[in-house]
């Protein structure tokens, strides 16, 4: 019995000691660098982007002048921004995260200005102030430069060719055409995929492009019927995937999702730009106020807004739009023809008029109404928009009585329900949305707004199904 | 005269077993199951039962009387509906709570008769192959989180999907396609990933239970239905009990079907269950506030499942656990069967392994080649998503995480497993069946309920220190896992010390040694077989935890360990490929798994019977 034993505990230590080994050995990479600069990086970009650039900086001229050894990074959701960035004390840097969340942080006075640098004064300059009239920089109200766009991001979707052409359905190439009930033939296998506005940030920048472009009332009775041809996911990269599968014939996607698909899929994934218009957002790199090493964070922000730093964006997985054009004169630029004829396409896109305050101002009303009436109520959307377009596409109804029917639908001037502070009967305007647009941050008032407008939703859902007679 | 509450002699004994090493394991063990248990669960009673200042049932009568959460008319859905050439099976929505309690009813059921007859065949009949059916109907014990409703969707797609293309397209067997989604797919996958639970505690209790009963019975002349429902039957009871109950619990709380059906389909059903209510607004903490309807689920789920373990505490607790063990095998009853019995036996075999292994194949596929996005099958074999673990920075920091998450914990369930089982082994203190029934009872609290009480425990009592979430969950995860897979760990210690006779330490105190030193030097190199087993158990399960890793683990990417990678590659954040990765990424917790169960399995033998979880 003792050698048995023995013998057991013995391989039992062996394995232990394998597992610490292995703890060890994947532990390496994180030792602590040794003395210099170790730079603090919040960022939204993901850890392919973070290796990269890591890898291409610390080897750089400008990393081994400024003595920096090390970049670690910060990888926190963007609600959590500010409070991290105020408990730790000491991020030098943020990057990545979309123009409103730099402005979000602009607007709590944690950015500092991009001045006084030498390298980096000159880079600014090669970048434009702004493309289509979008700003590639943000001004503070004393004139200095807050944050600048890295990257450049445009917004459309992604079609699959051959899902559409086996049920023969139109590529689409507007907005407007994603909430045709044509789409709506394959239901209640949808056809179309979108992101649910609470949980994608780049989801619920379209839905902003499109209640902008087309206005508060129209603007959401499209969302309304593009939501009820969709699919729903929790993330946009599902829709991208959903669309290279083959699942869906086309998805809402950022640019270099797209890009990235007609990679993996070529000649069967397609990325449209929007002809009814888009908008191109940059994504910004900034200076925090909480830096403490500023001299060499400013370093690290002209390195990456340089054609060196910029070659990160060209790798084939990650495939964003740079900001700085002269990438695609170096060579691994040279190499990628496709991006840089993609960008061009990119600068000439016709762009919606677009304003990132009031975006702001309903942002949060935007993501709840979206989640409470077509993500909470989808089934009994789904149902009544079945029986409409199936009317509709069998010829049953009149072309005005369809688009009566959709206004009943889903004209947000018309969903009816009781504010629950106030206890009195209103619809959503867009005046309404703002009013309640930070209350909304209280987990408590959100629950009872979400029910009030689930069950508005449903109800008048319902109705529109009964006057179909179905 | 006051009466006495404690009688003297009884004082007496307490005043004997009270030392400073009991003392201290006794204080120690009581102190960490308050802070990491039964703090962050009062956490969310108090909010769920708390209305402006004072106790009130409001949240609950919201919960209640919202046709969204609860409705005995259906909502919608579709359950057996052809609309063109597709069958729809999704299931029908009765509002989340009443989803959940029907599919975990169904799992519990279906689990249940696909366990008892596994576990019959087993135990009471001999044929060729019976061996290798019996280890092969464990594969589904082998963790895939995720990934297993992934693959389960990508083989029921109605399009482009293997079950329909061969009954549908090729055979045309079926008159249509089948969609097998939702509600309806969950409990599909539950019951295929659970029905070993059932089949382990039933084998258990066939394999223990008194030969002489059935024989008497068969003596007198009862046989074949008669014997099992008079006598077989009852007397596997304790094993059915607890297996059901454990599936019914595990079914209730688990987030790994549903968020995978969501991932791969965004089927508007296969979030209306409890699970993932809690789980979604766990995600939209935006300012680190919880909402008191959350809490409100939480508080329904855990009543559910504390009930069941009440319900079936008997048989899970150590104590009547270790004399389950140690009741030994009698000599197995068994028949050989004949040429018509071994014909039935074996498609029922075959077919259910079969099915129930698809999310294990499919990973192993999916892992292998380029099956992703090859379409109906692969085309190629690769190494670049295994080549990817050690590559790839996000995966090895996922890894890395995990690797160092599981140690710490398993250190910590080894020093409290240690202690609290001591104390209630060999001291005669009170509140020892009080801890007895809190070291078991992490299996009936669901992860995702444990989630939720940390978050708001820790953010409300302890922010902006290290053990803050919103800080760091590094810390948390590591303490959550040591909590929810302590069980493993007191089993088997417990079992152990049951094998150690207290006279060993009776004589080595008569010599001069202090309970301390008789501890070190006398019982725990007796025990360290069972402490090692024990240990290996909680770290393979601690490796493939999801409820606590994907909610905490998201509060910082960085520090998120690999099923909490697994799910952002589901939900599909990265570059190309990387549900091949996230496959690849399954296909070492199953390694993990199997080498861990085989070593540990090696070591302690039978000195512990396996509840199968």
């Amino acid at each position: 019995m003792g050698d048995s034993l023995d013998k057991k505990v013995i391989i039992a230590l062996i394995i232990l000691v394998i597992i610490i080994g292995g703890v060890f050995y994947f532990l390496g990479p994180f030792k602590p660098a040794e003395e210099g600069i170790v730079l603090k990086v919040i960022t939204r970009h993901g850890a392919d982007i973070q290796e990269i650039t890591e890898q291409n900086f610390l080897k750089s001229e400008v990393a081994k002048k400024y003595n920096i050894k090390d970049i670690v990074w910060l990888p926190v959701g963007p609600h959590l921004w500010i409070d991290t960035i105020k408990r730790s004390g000491d991020v030098d840097v943020g990057w990545g995260g979309g123009p409103v969340l730099f402005d979000v942080l602009l607007e709590n006075e944690l950015l500092a200005p991009l001045e006084g640098h030498g390298d980096l004064d000159a880079v600014l300059k090669e970048i434009p102030d702004d493309i289509s009239g979008v700003p590639m920089k943000r001004m503070g109200s004393d004139g200095k430069v807050y944050w600048v766009a890295a990257a450049i991001a445009s917004f459309g979707f992604t079609i699959n060719k051959n899902y559409l052409t086996e049920r023969g359905l139109p590529e689409p190439d507007e907005w407007v055409d994603l909430g045709d009930p044509v789409y709506a033939k394959t239901l209640p296998s949808p056809s179309v995929a979108v992101a649910d506005a609470t949980k994608s940030t780049s989801n619920t920048r379209m839905y902003e492009i499109i209640l902008q472009k087309y206005g508060w009332v129209e603007g959401w009775k499209l969302i309304t019927r593009i939501a009820a041809n969709s699919r729903i996911y929790d993330q946009s990269g599902l829709v991208r995937e959903a669309v290279v599968r083959g699942d869906v014939g086309v998805g809402i996607t950022i640019d270099f999702y797209g890009y990235t698909s007609q990679l993996e899929a070529p000649g069967i994934a397609k990325y449209i730009l929007p002809k009814d218009g888009t908008l191109v957002n940059g994504d910004p790199i900034a200076l925090l106020v909480t830096a403490k090493h500023p001299e060499a964070a400013k370093a690290f922000i002209a390195w990456i807004l340089s054609p060196e730093g910029q070659k990160v964006w060209l790798h084939p997985s990650i495939n964003r739009m740079p900001i700085n054009i002269k990438v695609f004169e170096t060579e691994e630029g040279k190499k990628r023809a496709d991006l840089k004829e993609n960008y061009e396409k990119t600068l000439k896109v016709s762009t919606i008029e677009f304003s990132d305050e009031l975006a702001l101002s309903y942002e949060y009303s935007l993501m709840w109404f979206f989640h409470a009436t077509l993500v909470r109520a989808e089934q009994s959307l789904k149902e009544a928009w079945m029986a409409l377009t199936k009317k509709h596409n069998e010829g049953a109804i009149s072309e005005e009585e369809f688009n009566r029917l959709v206004d009943e639908l889903a004209n947000p001037h018309k969903l009816v329900f009781i504010d629950p502070e106030t206890g009195q009967e209103t619809t959503f305007t867009q005046e309404y949305a703002q009013k309640v647009n930070d209350k909304l941050k209280d987990p408590t008032f959100r629950d009872a707004l979400v029910k009030a407008w689930r069950e508005g939703a449903e109800k008048r859902y319902k109705k529109v199904l009964e006057m179909l007679g179905g | 005269m006051k009466e006495q509450l404690i009688s003297k002699s009884r004082l007496r004994e307490i005043k004997k077993s009270l030392d400073p090493l009991i003392a201290f394991q006794y204080i120690f063990s009581y102190f960490y199951l308050f802070l990491f248990l039964l703090l962050p669960i009062a956490t969310i009673i108090q909010q769920a039962f708390l209305y402006n200042g004072a106790f009130s049932l409001h949240w609950f009568q919201k919960v209640f009387s919202d046709p969204d959460f609860f409705s005995l008319s259906p909502r919608g859905g579709m359950f057996f509906e052809l609309h063109g050439d597709t069958m729809y099976i999704w299931g029908i929505d009765h509002g989340y709570i009443l989803n959940s309690l029907m599919v975990a009813a169904t799992v519990t059921i279906s689990a249940s008769i696909i366990g008892v007859i596994a576990a019959l065949i087993i135990a009471r009949y001999d044929f060729p192959g019976k061996n290798v059916f019996r280890i092969l109907i464990l594969i589904p014990m082998l963790a895939t989180p995720f990934v297993n409703a992934y693959v389960i969707g990508k083989f029921f797609q109605p399009r482009g999907g293997l079950l329909n293309f061969i009954f549908y397209d090729v055979l045309h067997i079926l008159p249509w396609r089948i969609d097998v989604n939702g509600l309806a797919g969950i409990a599909l996958a539950q019951t295929l990933a659970f029905y070993p639970i059932v089949y382990l505690n039933v084998l258990a209790s066939l394999m223990t239970m008194d030969p002489t009963m059935e024989e008497q019975a068969e003596s007198l002349g009862a046989g074949g239905l008669k014997l099992f429902r008079t006598i077989t039957l009852p007397l596997s009871m304790p094993g059915l009990a607890a297996g059901a109950t454990i599936v019914f619990i595990f079914s209730l709380e688990d987030l790994g079907a549903p968020i995978g059906f969501i991932g791969y389909s965004g089927n508007p059903l296969a979030r209306r269950v409890m699970s993932v209510y809690v789980f979604d607004d766990f995600a939209a903490a935006v300012t680190g506030a919880i909402s008191p309807i959350t809490s409100a689920i939480a508080v329904i789920l855990v009543t559910f499942a504390v009930t069941g373990f009440l319900a079936i505490k008997k048989y899970v607790t150590l104590k009547t656990y270790a004399t389950l063990s140690k009741g030994g095998r009698w000599k197995p009853r068994t028949r050989k069967l004949g040429f018509k019995g071994t014909a039935l036996v074996y498609p029922f075999f075959i077919l259910l392994i079969l099915s129930a292994s698809i999310p294990q194949i499919g990973v192993v596929i999916l892992a292998l080649t380029d099956w992703a996005i090859s379409g109906l099958a692969p085309k190629s074999i690769t190494f670049e998503y295994i080549s990817r673990l050690f590559t790839d920075p996000n995966v090895v920091r996922a890894i890395s995480n995990s690797l160092l998450y599981s140690g710490a914990a398993v250190l910590l369930a080894v020093i409290l497993g240690s202690c609290s089982t001591y104390v209630i082994a060999r001291s005669k203190l009170p509140g020892t069946d009080a801890l007895d029934s809190l070291l078991t009872m992490p299996i009936a609290v669901p992860g995702i309920v444990v989630a939720v009480g940390y978050f708001l425990f820790f953010t409300g009592f302890f922010r902006g220190t290290i053990l803050d979430p919103l800080v760091d969950p590094a810390l948390l995860l590591i303490f959550a896992y040591s909590v929810r897979r302590l069980p493993f760990t007191a089993r088997s210690v417990f079992a152990g010390l049951q094998g150690v006779h207290e006279s060993l330490e009776e004589v080595a105190t008569t010599l001069g040694a202090t309970r301390f030193k008789s501890f070190f030097d006398i019982v725990i190199p007796l025990i360290v077989a069972n402490v090692i087993g024990g240990g290996i158990l909680t770290f393979v399960y601690s490796m493939s935890e999801v409820s606590t890793s994907v909610t905490l683990g998201a509060l910082r990417e960085d520090r998120g360990p690999i099923t909490f990678y697994i799910s952002q590659v589901i939900y599909g954040t990265a570059a190309v490929g990387t549900v091949s990765v996230a496959a690849a990424l399954c296909l070492l917790l199953i390694t993990v798994q199997v080498i861990a169960l085989a070593v540990s399995n090696y070591i302690l033998k039978q000195r512990v019977a396996f509840l199968g979880i």
